[in-house]
């Protein structure tokens, strides 16, 4: 199976999300296949580089371990023996995982619909939508 | 476990690549490949005034995209067709319910007539609307 060697799968602290991290994992173990793990912020602490920074603290500062405990989250839905890295950007989410999979030519995106962060029938999904549209490999979304 | 995989199948380009993507899955997976053809005609206009001809001509047209899947499919993997009349998103959906599909492969586009949008409005209701995950091929 040469188009699965490289698995992306765009985490958050969401239930769909394990979901994704679950189906991902057990595609990758069947096909031996490696997976990327890709948590996105919009901020980090690179956002404002001022001297004194407008964001507050909370936004920042806390980001790295935020990111640890989506990635444990991450753990615990996996199968063991699976190859598994862990990369973490900030930006716009749909964009930063679009040019994350093009540069690392990810042969198939698994992502959960309905984080966290999305509003019921405003922003619904948004993110699964773009991603879906704009990618270039296939996309696998799980609910 | 992904044990059942759904593949709808129209005869588009899209649709040739999500046959030949799901196979490889399927392969990797150990799971069941099953092919999904749907005459898009009304039950009603069936009964009303649709002559046996023609309803032959659709049931044969529908064989002939499912025959060519199946023979795609090397030996040693599960594979079944099935042949359904109605509006292909509805019945897709309906089919991956009653028959417990784990995952549903099926391509960005299939032989709408409308350019320019990047994921045709089949593929787009059944991401919004399955139950189970949809692997959308490009």
């Amino acid at each position: 199976m040469k188009k699965l060697d490289r698995i992306l799968v765009p985490v958050d602290t969401s239930e769909s999300s394990d979901r994704a991290v679950a189906l991902a994992g057990e595609l990758a173990a069947a096909a031996e296949a490696a997976l990327d793990i890709l948590h996105v912020t919009y901020f980090d602490s690179q956002t404002d580089d001022e001297r004194e920074s407008w964001l507050p603290g909370i936004a920042t500062e806390s980001m790295g371990r935020k990111a640890a405990a989506v990635f444990d989250r991450v753990r615990g839905c996996l199968p063991t023996g699976v190859e598994v890295e862990y990369h973490q950007r900030a930006g716009d989410p749909a964009a930063e995982i679009l040019s994350y999979a093009a540069e690392r030519q990810s042969g198939l995106i698994v992502l959960g619909t309905r984080g966290v962060s999305v509003v019921e029938g405003f922003l619904k999904g948004s993110v699964s939508q773009e991603v879906l549209e704009g990618a270039a490999c296939s996309v696998l979304i799980v609910k | 476990m992904v044990k059942n995989i759904l593949v709808p199948v129209d005869g588009s380009e899209g649709s040739d690549r999500a046959v030949a993507e799901a196979i490889d899955l399927a392969e990797a997976i150990g799971a069941k490949l099953n092919f999904l053809y749907v005459a898009n005609i009304n039950q009603l206009a069936i009964n009303a005034c649709l002559s046996d001809a023609i309803l032959e001509a659709v049931t044969k047209a529908g064989n002939v995209i499912l025959d060519r899947a199946m023979e795609m499919v090397p030996s040693g993997i599960e594979k079944e067709a099935f042949s359904e009349t109605g509006s292909p998103a509805v019945v897709i959906l309906d089919f991956a319910t009653s028959n417990n599909m784990d995952l549903i492969v099926m391509g960005s586009r299939g032989l709408g007539v409308v350019k320019g949008v990047l994921l045709g409005s089949v593929s787009q209701y059944i991401v919004e609307q399955s139950k189970c995950p949809v692997l959308v091929v490009k």
